[in-house]
């Protein structure tokens, strides 16, 4: 599974993906996980099953929403609170979770 | 805490969609757009004033025969910054109109941008170096007109191929040749106008837009505007917004603007006319959660000393998320004060101590990312004061947040012992 996270400058979403791939190397899955800049989103969507979006950049997701329906990628803001506290773990099932949802 | 309610109701559903918007509109998103794709540059052209201007005398000595060859290599990058920001006008907002119009080709877009641009700049001759495009304007002066000229270009080209105003190549054709081919028409009637303006009539296009937005950059540069815009910044971030992001997309330029003239002034060896710039902000207003991690890394409560750990390189390098979001800040009545005021004071404290002389306003960017007192040490070309100034100021906002962090500590204290 390709999860793709955007915020900002990709640098607080980053601390999250390695938590991420933490919970999923645990866990026995082979997941492909990280973060970019909103200004280059664009670019990698393509190979993304799913995007996730930084809480503090949720002004954005109509365009990301915008960028990612010719890929039918689902689009969801991440929740605070697992943002805050980098719970790589509650992130990694929200993220399957839209990706299964949508199958 | 209705009247929490009510602030937070006010600043996510009135104060900031219409900043959100502003910095969604496309022709500001594509001046945000190049200017990150610039970025590098712009990096690279401070790393060359820095080492230029490095104040320890047996440096200043050993490179004293060679500094006008790093003063010129940032004359060659942020000093020609203007044609960088025409072609990425040109590319992202063409790259913009391309996603409804398919018709729109981002390449043809920004070279429609780009030689409309630099025709303003009448090609002289000189018997010595030979044909020359004067320079003096294609830095950070420039910018505005590189914008507007930008806009205006693209905006032409995109409804002459909307109307199908194009010479048009029978099927078969490939697309390569045909698009080259459907550019022409758009960029004849873009080039005859900016031509028409600089050469007949004789118009210093640059100039005019120059002295038209130089009000705005005045104003947009002045220690109001800046408090003002560090005060949205803060609002919108309380409220879990990246305020920096939105804030950012329209000061950019001004940013950028200021940015130029403090360079040319340093180089010049005269004081820097702009004090409240984005460097000021990063090295000195902009302090890292350092102050609120220490604070939790010694704390009893269990959560708040883990989210302190893994806070804490994030922190040094200034980013703030994780205890933004965390601990909370964001949407905390308690630590609404501080956040918000606390800020505002250090900024208005460092400006007045700058302004009083007792430490140099700084004047080479650094990556943000660069904690505080290094970036205000290297960003004003090695002075401890101001390296002292910015350490300074993580001490105050240590003793601003204690306070009120030891309200929220408390109660997170006696939640943990009942669920003890």
């Amino acid at each position: 599974m390709n999860i793709l996270l955007v915020c900002s400058a990709g640098m607080s979403t980053s601390l999250l993906v390695t938590k991420m791939e933490k919970a999923a190397r645990e866990q026995g899955k082979n997941h492909n996980i990280w973060a970019v800049a909103e200004a280059e989103a664009g670019l990698h969507i393509q190979n993304a099953d799913v995007l996730l979006i930084g809480p503090q950049m949720r002004f954005w997701k109509k365009d990301a929403e915008r960028i990612a329906a010719p890929y039918h990628v689902p689009v969801a803001v991440i929740n605070t609170v697992d943002y805050g506290m980098n719970n790589g773990e509650a992130v990694l099932e929200f993220a399957e979770k839209l990706v299964y949802q949508k199958k | 805490m209705s009247f929490m309610d009510g602030l937070t109701n006010v600043v996510e559903n009135r104060i900031a969609p219409p900043l959100i918007k502003i910095s969604k509109n496309r022709y500001i998103d594509s001046i945000q757009k190049s200017f990150i794709a610039l970025m590098p540059i712009i990096i690279i052209a401070s790393f060359f004033v820095l080492i230029a201007s490095f104040p320890v005398p047996a440096w200043q000595k050993l490179i004293e025969p060679v500094s006008s060859q790093f003063w010129g290599a940032n004359s060659a990058t942020m000093g020609l910054l203007s044609i960088g920001l025409a072609l990425g006008i040109g590319y992202f907002l063409s790259s913009y109109y391309k996603q409804t119009d398919n018709k729109v080709d981002p390449f043809s877009g920004t070279i429609i941008s780009l030689f409309g641009f630099l025709i303003l700049f009448p090609v002289g001759v000189n018997e010595k170096i030979g044909a020359y495009l004067p320079a003096n304007n294609l830095g950070s002066t420039g910018m505005f007109a590189a914008i507007v000229v930008g806009i205006i270009s693209i905006e032409i080209y995109r409804f002459m191929i909307k109307k199908n105003i194009t010479i048009k190549m029978p099927d078969g054709v490939p697309p390569m040749v045909a698009n080259a081919f459907s550019s022409l028409l758009p960029i004849f009637v873009t080039i005859m106008l900016w031509w028409t303006i600089r050469y007949p009539m004789q118009i210093d296009l640059v100039g005019l837009i120059m002295e038209g937005f130089a009000p705005i950059v005045a104003g947009g540069a002045s220690f109001i505007a800046q408090f003002v815009a560090m005060f949205i910044d803060r609002l919108l971030w309380f409220v879990g917004i990246h305020g920096t992001n939105v804030v950012t997309s329209v000061m950019q330029p001004i940013w950028l603007d200021m940015l130029g003239s403090n360079v040319a002034a340093a180089q010049a060896g005269q004081e820097i006319p702009y004090i409240a710039s984005e460097q000021f902000l990063n090295y000195f207003v902009r302090v890292s959660m350092l102050p609120l991690v220490i604070l939790m890394l010694m704390s009893a409560v269990k959560r708040y000393k883990t989210l302190g750990k893994l806070a804490l390189f994030p922190s040094i390098f200034n980013i703030a998320e994780p205890v933004l979001f965390g601990l909370p800040v964001i949407l905390n009545p308690i630590l609404f004060i501080p956040w918000i005021f606390g800020y505002l004071f250090i900024f208005a404290f460092s400006y007045a101590v700058i302004a009083a002389g007792f430490v140099p306003a700084p004047y080479i960017l650094l990556p943000w990312t660069i904690p505080g007192p290094i970036g205000a040490f290297l960003g004003t070309g090695g002075s401890l004061a101001a390296a002292g100034l910015s350490t300074l100021n993580y001490v105050l906002m240590f003793f601003i947040w204690l306070p009120f962090y030891k309200i929220v500590e408390r109660q997170a204290l006696k939640e943990q012992n009942i669920n003890q």
